[in-house]
């Protein structure tokens, strides 16, 4: 009897213990850690988020034709920087031009039909004038416009109608000014004194609205979340969730998927790639502008479509192929027209997932070679988070000055290892990069390089395989690959680069991602969904001032 | 039809049905191999299908530097100088164009010689070719040219490489026109196959039933027409391995043809070819292609009978370019190209109706796939 | 009997004070006697630019033997040789970076363009490049502040900017270019008749109303952000007063010639490409000068790691520059050849200014263009002595035609040469030991 129960007690304990370690554990994972934020955001509007706006707001056919200033690439993301862009005249007279392009447009005989809520009854009708603003400012500023900002807008569009004759000309006038206006331009976020947090500040229920849909959607926010910050509801954590989940349903997510992608691939350098026609006359120019599709299409049908693991995308062997791009694997694509993409089987060993996707092969080479440098470096910075140096500005390359031994890469490098100073940097890139050498510098497989079989042998961070399908194994399973993506994630939707104070909150986020199987949606949810995605640290004293003077008046 | 070709035949069925129903590559490739494993489990393979399609279509004209060996005369008389020669005074020049109205209007009653060219006789010689080398080959099976129960006396001339017997009455008619000579229009064919400027000229190709590629004494010839624009590369080469989906409302065309050393040659057959620009849909009467397989590529000269009137209509056009100063002179040509004609004799009138010929054609290997949603055209018989 | 046309004949009409509506055929007697001002007196403009050229130049290969006037050029220069008494070549002027390190394809521009070594990639200080400087000061009376180009085809690459985050983006499609310049809202300046555009006077209201409208974002925001809703703030008064401009008649342009449209070129980085890019860029560029479109102008022929290629050769420029071994005469060959493709098209350049002829002078004596390079030898990355060139007299306020011996004297000398000659008040430039007050004054008149 007593042996039975010391037995049961026994079991009793240990059971317990481990309850009450994986109740920590699940607690560790379900309880969010505070995250100070970083101060609210004043982002430029990007290319594509201009033109998404333009095509929701006025239609598909709208010809969006604005050159943006270029942005630089911080923490390996080009729209972080769109927190710090400023405008030169040079950068605003584009802006301008482009506004009145589009303005003549939408007011346009075939537009303005379906465009103009109302008809004119003369060239002066401020009250038709008021409802086309009302409704276009709300959705241009991200929030409605206020009376006075609704009778300015009224008053110009008025005013020229007067001038011109012309009702409609009027309106072109002014909404080319609203798009021109820095309200429209900046997407600026506005810090509040928090109500259930006394001396803590949120993100007022535009702001989070303007966040998350660029977060999800790439885009500005729609009618039904605008609604719900203009009532508030936003505010409240039921109706957070149920605009997330509806957004992650929608077929917008795709769109903002494929933006962030794009961001962190940097597949804008696919669409300019030019190889060297002589070398590789297969790559031709509609070649180059079909590869993106490639990567950003596969990233979407294995993350969003099939729900799949993140760290599948370096193991899979199913790439899409397109009437352009069957030639190049030599398969036939019984599509009926160029923009139909289908399925392709690859062999096994001879893939590595996004890794062997002819636009990251192509863009990280040279025009008529491969690179196991840049392919390298690629691997680590953009999947990784793991920053590799510049190279050193006085090496002197004199020492690697005959070339012409060297059949393979691997030969020319074998040089830059060996050296003390290059060897520290190469020895991070180059390893890996060796072992996607079966693709040569258009992507294309090959087994010799000048008559010289390819030895495909890497190594990565001490562990060793051969060819593509090693290497994609191995950055499947590298312990950096977990962090990075909601790192990058996280810095992209709130727009700015994270820092030390961030670790133990992106610490949490990475847990959650695991626990959920590495699977994008569910992570996007719960980024969207947390208090840290929002958290925005205090302004500053004379911007708390002159909100309170305002308030007053 | 032997037990393995009913076999294979079920085979190539089921692909072409799969090929309907739009299916994957995955599942092509899997019935395609299904077919060959069918084929080789019951004796002698079958034999391969080879996919191509149209990348180059040129003139194949003998061309000397400045034209010398076949125009040593020069090129053809052009509107204008026959008009000055049927109107030799300034008087009858300005009666003329007072009565006419213009320099093409020389009929008796003010005919327009590019519509009615054979209402008179010009008075200058129309200048054909002269020299005595041209691509082709001996279509009329006679060594010399003379009239035969088919065929009209014409001249022969010896090909490049030599070989005797060679019929290109269509060069001989048409290689002094300035339209010809002028290296521009050589690169405009091209242009024309690549972009199809005027109408999508896809042709496309596919040798079936080949047991070996060097020699094969039965292989089946198909050509289709094709919807897609070419594929090209940064020289301007078409791409090969693209895929090319059938025009199903053409009707295919099936030829017979042998494999000798290499080297495919069809059976005479009427065809309508695609063509290009002002020459396209022409029948091309006992067409034979005789292509070089290497490799990718597949070329060579596609040989026969160009039709006379069909011919005409396109000449019509082509040669007013340049208007009356450098457009060729019709009665005169019209004249000649009826005098020119070599084959398909007209039993009632003696006359030939057509112009043996040669085009320097080139197929790349492509895969020609059929579309999902149209039917099966029947073949033309 | 001949009668002298000047101006005032014309606009009252020549024939017995009959009006004439014929378009003006110009354009000589819009000028003063001497051919150097304007009739009424305005001094002809003076206009600025830059012109950029990546990976520098083999040294000992086009490395002229003299210093002086009458200088001979070699080797990469030889393309100049048509127009080299226009051309000022610096060599030997030294740019240190005060310890910050040196980012390579970076440090050496940003050098050259404001004075100071940057601290890291994303930033350039607090200094605005000098063209912009210029800009401010000279480009307030034109149409556009100033006219940005990239024959690269890549919109990253400038290198005119306020600050790190205020890039001016460049046209990069010759085509593009020409229609933002002489499209539908090109008012030509020579036109006998000039009506006052009141859509321009719409516009002028509807930017006025946006900036008072708006001005009230400026309490919401962070400093840093304010500092960048300025920047906006100025561009936009900048606007509003060129369009003010342009609602006045403008002065005659006397050596205006609206160019025709250009075709469209390829994308590709293709050398032959870049240089049509180019060529059909500079036309545009050049009578949009001669037009008084704008005064100030920047050219990107190659990107600091230039990635021009060359058919049948694996490697970009860039990459050649690294691993080509030198020949027997001590140069690497193919980099030369194509820095040799870029001084074809620093010539183009040179000899279109010099073919717009304003009175007795060429538009190329008005103007003084800036070209660069980012670094001394590629090879190495070292930015030390880069080569620079000027080109144009500045109205008389430069000498041209020399050679000039830098002997290690600091490389903003140069910049701050260029800024008097434009007439900045400055009277010094640079930061850290590259701070100078000492001009060129072999150079300077």
């Amino acid at each position: 009897m007593k042996r039975r129960r010391l037995l049961w007690s026994g079991v009793f304990v240990v059971v317990a213990l481990a309850a009450t370690v994986a109740g920590l554990r699940v607690r560790q994972n379900l309880i969010e850690p505070p995250m100070p934020g970083g101060p609210a955001t004043m982002r430029l509007i990007s290319a594509d988020q201009y033109a998404n706006t333009m095509h929701t707001l006025f239609g598909e056919d709208i010809d969006v034709r604005v050159n943006f200033p270029s942005l630089q690439r911080k923490q390996g993301l080009v729209s972080l920087s769109a927190s710090t862009a400023a405008m030169t005249s040079g950068a605003l007279e584009q802006f301008d031009r482009g506004a009145r392009a589009i303005a003549a447009q939408v007011l346009d005989e075939a537009h303005r039909p379906t465009l103009v809520p109302c008809t004119p009854r003369a060239a002066s009708d401020q009250e038709c004038a008021s409802k086309f603003f009302a409704r276009v400012g709300r959705f241009l500023y991200r929030r409605p416009l206020t009376a006075a900002e609704l009778q300015t807008y009224v008053a110009m569009a008025d005013k020229a109608a007067q001038s011109t004759g012309d009702f409609y000309a009027g309106l072109s006038f002014s909404l080319a000014g609203m798009l021109t206006s820095p309200e429209f331009l900046y997407i600026t976020e506005i810090a509040e004194p928090d109500p259930d947090r006394p001396g803590r500040y949120r993100l007022d229920a535009f702001s989070k609205a303007s966040r998350l849909s660029l977060f999800l959607w790439n885009a500005l926010p729609d009618d039904l979340l605008l609604t719900a910050a203009e009532t508030g509801r936003l505010h409240d954590r039921d109706e957070l969730e149920r605009q997330i989940e509806r957004m992650l349903a929608s077929p917008q997510l795709e769109l903002g998927v494929r933006a962030f992608f794009s961001d962190l691939l940097r597949i804008d350098d696919f669409k300019v790639l030019s190889k060297d026609p002589v070398i590789y006359p297969a790559f031709t120019y509609a070649v180059s502008q079909s590869v993106h599709e490639q990567t950003l299409r596969m990233i979407t049908r294995q993350l969003l479509l099939e729900r799949g693991d993140y760290r599948q995308l370096f193991t899979a062997h199913q790439t899409l192929i397109n009437r352009v791009l069957g030639p190049l694997y030599q398969v036939p694509v019984p599509a009926e027209a160029n923009d139909q993409w289908i399925a392709h089987e690859l062999k096994p060993d001879e893939s590595a997932g996004v890794l062997t996707t002819l636009g990251f092969l192509a863009s990280h080479s040279h025009p008529g070679r491969s690179s196991p440098t840049r392919r390298g470096m690629a691997i680590r910075e953009i999947f990784l988070c793991q920053k590799v140096p510049d190279p050193p500005p006085s090496v002197d390359f004199a020492k690697f000055e005959s070339l012409s031994g060297h059949k393979t890469a691997r030969d020319r490098l074998a040089a830059h290892s060996v050296d003390p100073v290059c060897g520290g940097c190469h020895k991070l890139t180059d390893p890996a990069g060796l072992a996607l050498e079966n693709f040569d510098g258009a992507g294309l497989f090959r087994t010799e390089e000048n008559k010289t079989a390819i030895d495909a042998r890497g190594a990565f961070d001490g562990k060793a395989f051969t060819g593509a399908a090693g290497l994609g194994k191995v950055v499947s399973e590298h312990p950096a690959l977990a962090s990075c993506l909601p790192t990058r994630l996280y810095a992209y939707g709130a727009g700015r680069e994270t820092a030390k104070p961030d670790r133990e909150w992106l610490a949490w986020i990475t847990r959650r991602f695991v626990a959920d199987d590495y699977r994008l949606p569910d992570l996007l949810r719960q980024i969207a969904a947390s208090d840290g995605f929002y958290a925005v640290s205090p302004p500053r004293a004379e911007v708390l001032t002159a909100a309170k003077a305002e308030d007053r008046t | 039809m032997s037990t393995t070709k009913l076999q294979s035949t079920r085979a190539a069925w089921l692909l072409m049905l799969c090929w309907a129903a739009g299916c994957t590559s995955d599942e092509q490739t899997k019935l395609s191999a299904a077919q060959a494993a069918d084929s080789a489990a019951h004796g002698a393979p079958e034999g391969t299908t080879r996919g191509y399609v149209l990348s180059s279509y040129l003139y194949a004209f003998y061309m000397t530097k400045g034209a010398r060996e076949e125009c040593p005369h020069g090129f053809v008389h052009t509107n204008r100088e026959s008009w000055e020669v049927q109107f030799p005074t300034h008087a009858l020049r300005q009666a003329q164009l007072d009565r006419c109205g213009s320099l093409t209007n020389r009929g008796p009653n003010c005919e327009n010689v590019w519509a009615t060219p054979d209402v008179i006789k010009d008075p200058l010689p129309f200048r054909s070719v002269e020299g005595k080398i041209s691509f082709g080959v001996n279509l009329d099976g006679t060594p010399d040219g003379r009239a035969t129960e088919r065929t009209c006396a014409h001249e022969k001339f010896v090909s490049p490489e030599g070989e005797p017997g060679i019929d290109n009455q269509y060069y001989r008619f048409i290689g002094c026109e300035r339209f010809v000579q002028g290296g521009q229009h050589h690169a405009d064919q091209n242009s024309k196959v690549r972009v199809s400027q005027y109408h999508i000229n896809r042709v496309l190709l596919e040798i079936s039933g080949v047991d070996d590629e060097q020699n094969d004494e039965h292989v089946n010839v198909t050509l289709y027409r094709g919807k897609d624009r070419l594929l090209v590369d940064a020289s301007d080469n078409a791409v090969p391995w693209q895929s090319q989906t059938i025009d199903t409302t053409i009707p295919p065309v099936d030829l017979k043809g042998r494999i000798t050393a290499g080297e495919l040659i069809t059976e005479p057959a009427d065809v309508i070819w695609e063509g290009i620009a002002f020459e396209r849909r022409m029948l091309i009467r006992g067409m034979s292609l005789r292509l070089k397989l290497n490799g990718l590529k597949a070329e060579g000269m596609r040989v026969g009978y160009v039709d006379v009137d069909q011919l005409w209509q396109s000449y019509a056009h082509t040669a007013k370019w340049g208007g009356n100063i450098y457009g060729a002179s019709a009665p005169a040509a019209y004249e000649a190209m009826h005098r020119l004609a070599d084959g398909y004799k007209d039993p009632e009138t003696g006359a030939c109706t057509g112009l043996s010929s040669a085009r320097k054609v080139e197929f790349v290997r492509a895969y020609v796939i059929r579309p999902a949603s149209e039917t099966h055209a029947e073949p033309q018989s | 009997m001949s009668r002298r046309i000047d101006r005032r004949t014309v606009l009252r009409g020549v024939l017995q004070g009959a009006a004439i509506t014929v378009g003006i055929p110009m354009l000589e007697c819009f000028l003063d006697s001497s051919g150097t001002a304007l009739a009424d007196g305005a001094p002809l403009p003076i206009r600025f630019g830059t012109w950029f050229w990546g990976l520098g130049l083999n040294k000992t290969y086009s490395t002229p033997a003299t210093f002086g006037s009458g200088y001979e050029v070699v080797g990469e220069l030889e393309p100049l040789a048509p127009v080299k008494s226009h051309i000022n070549l610096f060599n030997n002027y030294l740019a240190t970076t005060d310890g910050r390190p040196n980012f390579v394809h970076h440090t050496g521009a940003v050098i050259l363009r404001c004075g100071e070594a940057p601290v890291d990639r994303l930033q350039v200080a607090d200094s605005e490049s000098l063209d912009v400087t210029i800009a401010d000061a000279i480009g307030g009376a034109s149409r556009f502040q100033s006219l940005d180009a990239a024959a690269t085809g890549n919109r990253n690459h400038s290198y005119s900017f306020r600050n790190a985050n205020a890039v001016n983006p460049p046209e990069i499609s010759p085509l593009e270019l020409y229609q933002r310049v002489f499209g539908a809202e090109f008012q030509d300046p020579n036109s006998p008749v000039f009506h006052p555009n009141p859509t321009l006077m719409l516009r002028q209201s509807v930017l006025s109303a946006v900036r008072e409208d708006s001005a009230r974002l400026q309490k919401s925001v962070s400093n840093a952000d304010k500092a960048r809703l300025d920047e906006y703030f100025t561009s936009l008064r900048s606007m509003e007063q060129r369009l003010a401009l342009q609602l006045q008649k403008p002065p005659p342009a006397p050596a205006c010639r609206v160019p025709k449209s250009p075709g469209e070129v390829a994308n590709g980085m293709d050398w032959e490409l870049v240089g049509k890019r180019h060529n059909l860029m500079t036309d545009i560029l050049v009578a949009a000068l001669a037009c008084n479109q704008t005064r100030v102008f920047n050219m990107v022929y190659s990107w600091s790691a230039a990635e021009t290629v060359k058919t049948g050769v694996p490697s970009t420029h860039h990459i050649l520059t690294h691993e080509e071994s030198r020949n027997d005469h001590g140069y690497q060959e193919t980099h030369a050849w194509f820095v040799h493709h870029a001084m074809e098209a620093w010539a183009y350049f040179v000899t279109a200014l010099a073919s717009v002829r304003e009175g007795d002078r060429t538009l190329l004596d008005n103007t003084l263009v800036f070209a660069h390079s980012e670094q001394d030898t590629a090879q190495f990355h070292s930015i030390d002595r880069i080569p620079m060139m000027t080109a144009g007299r500045a109205g008389g306020r430069i000498r041209s035609g020399i050679h000039l011996d830098g002997k290690d004297k600091v490389v903003t000398q140069v910049g701050l040469t260029l800024l008097q000659a434009m007439g900045a008040n400055v009277r010094q430039w640079g930061s850290g030991s590259m701070r100078t007050s000492e001009v060129v004054s072999d150079v300077l008149v």
